[in-house]
């Protein structure tokens, strides 16, 4: 996770001195430096956003209209936007934190829902929480889950949430090994496809057939016990950004620790079943 | 009332103490998504029963990592007589006389995690009813914080991590514990996987 200061020059304390006409002498950085790391990937936030009530008016501030500046008016430029820069830099950390935070809170229900006893009812809960955690948590617009006819191959739309929510898509079958989820499912490996649509594994009839224009995906296969359980998919990643390492990395964690924790469930309830199946007899 | 100076100073000291502690809170949970993605790609291969114990160790190391402790411990449960065995420990201080050693069923803070299944915070060991003091006078050691949390996995114990003595000083706080006891029960549900197709392959 090396990141030398050239990878993140929009991020560091030394933005601004590009801008400024005056020599000033910033405090040195140190540790802070170290900011660039979390905050490469969100540098597109917008900025100037109206949420900043503690800021002080312009205009109470002396050197907005004087443009002879003193040291000490200076300074205080220096200082306001020093604080400019540490609200850009703590908005970037709070989202990258959030992001995280969804993901330990997905995998800490997960274990809980585990735990407790006659859940076999309860998989599929489970399961719309863990893609609505991973929808949320990627920052992506739409998912589904997809679940394995083991007769046919094919894989069937089980769940499909977000905010363009297709319930027409629920039901539908994937032929087997098509589309970038039969991919998944065959190789048993996830996947980032940020153009989706020059993508040749790509199947489009059911955008065509919904009307939906799948741009960006990730998907993940839901192992558990060494047996495919399913796929998971995240589709179009908010603000036409595209998906990245880091994202896909917390969807596999997500589907594989699911996964294993649901094939648990199921094993123990078909223990549970076979036991009172001995038991009748 | 304070001038806007003053507020826009005391905006900045504000600002960047929550982004020190943001910043920190990102390392540590990129830290332990890290490990967690290694653990899950090390058993995407067929491992031979002596690599589990590498894996295991690197488990360890990672946890002991995430959470800034000094030392740590890995316990495997023996089942026929229910013991804790210590079969790995990490650290600053060198203990290797711990290997092999033995918990007798129940004793000790990791006893009591694998009884009842669930993490623990133990921010005065010494003090604790359930500290087993025997090994710390044996080893020379001082153990003053522990954080223990039982690995399940296919709904069984198989064994307990501990933390020792948080560095700096510091207490154990219960974000350490949600790590820790994600770590441990990801962890169980691979080897459990991993440890059943062994079986099945003999």
């Amino acid at each position: 996770m090396g990141h030398s200061p050239e990878d993140t020059p929009l991020t560091g304390p030394h933005r601004y001195r590009h801008n400024l006409t005056h020599p000033i002498h910033l405090e040195a950085d140190g540790p802070d430096a170290a900011a660039g790391k979390a905050a490469d990937t969100v540098v597109s936030r917008p900025l100037g956003r109206d949420s900043e009530p503690q800021r002080p008016s312009l205009d109470a501030l002396p050197w907005s209209t004087d443009s002879a500046m003193s040291e000490t008016q200076l300074s205080e430029q220096h200082r306001v936007e020093r604080l400019d820069e540490l609200r850009q830099e703590n908005d970037a950390l709070e989202q990258e934190a959030d992001g995280l935070r969804q993901f330990m809170e997905c995998m800490g229900r997960l274990i809980e829902a585990a735990d407790r006893p006659n859940q076999e009812s309860e998989a599929l809960t489970l399961l719309a929480q863990v893609l609505d955690s991973a929808i949320r948590a990627i920052g992506a617009k739409d998912g589904s889950l997809l679940v394995p006819d083991e007769d046919t191959g094919e894989l069937v739309f089980v769940l499909v949430q977000g905010e363009s929510s297709k319930p027409h898509l629920v039901g539908r079958r994937l032929p087997a090994g098509r589309g970038i989820a039969g991919w998944v499912a065959e190789n048993r490996r996830e996947t980032t496809v940020n153009n989706v649509p020059a993508d040749e594994r790509f199947y489009p009839e059911l955008d065509v057939e919904l009307d939906y224009r799948t741009s960006s995906l990730l998907a993940a296969p839901l192992l558990g016990g060494n047996r495919l359980l399913g796929v998971v998919e995240v589709v179009n990643k908010r603000n036409g950004k595209l998906f990245s390492t880091g994202n896909l990395t917390l969807l596999a964690l997500m589907c594989r620790f699911a996964g294993e924790l649901l094939h648990g469930i199921i094993s123990q309830a078909e223990l549970t079943r076979s036991m009172k199946r001995v038991e009748r007899a | 009332m304070s001038t806007p100076e003053e507020q826009v100073h005391d905006d900045i000291t504000r600002l960047e103490s929550q982004n020190t502690a943001l910043r920190e809170e990102i390392r540590s949970l990129r830290t332990f998504i890290d490990s967690m993605q290694n653990l899950m790609e090390a058993v995407e291969q067929p491992l031979p029963e002596a690599e589990l114990m590498e894996l295991l160790s690197d488990v360890l190391a990672n946890a002991l990592a995430t959470i800034s402790a000094s030392d740590g411990s890995l316990l495997v449960l023996d089942e026929d007589t229910n013991e804790l065995v210590f079969v790995i420990t990490h650290g600053d201080a060198a203990k290797e006389h711990l290997a092999w050693q033995r918990l007798p069923p129940g004793e000790g803070i990791a006893g009591w995690v694998a009884k009842n299944r669930r993490a623990t915070i133990v921010n005065d060991a010494q003090a604790d009813d359930r500290f087993y003091p025997a090994l710390d006078r044996e080893l020379g050691f001082k153990t003053h914080s522990v954080l223990a949390a039982p690995i399940i996995g296919g709904g069984r114990v198989l064994g307990v991590i501990e933390m020792l003595n948080k560095q700096n000083d510091k207490l154990f706080s219960v974000g350490d514990q949600t790590l820790l006891t994600l770590m441990c029960r990801f962890s169980g549900e691979l080897l459990y996987t991993v440890i059943q197709q062994n079986q099945t392959k003999k």
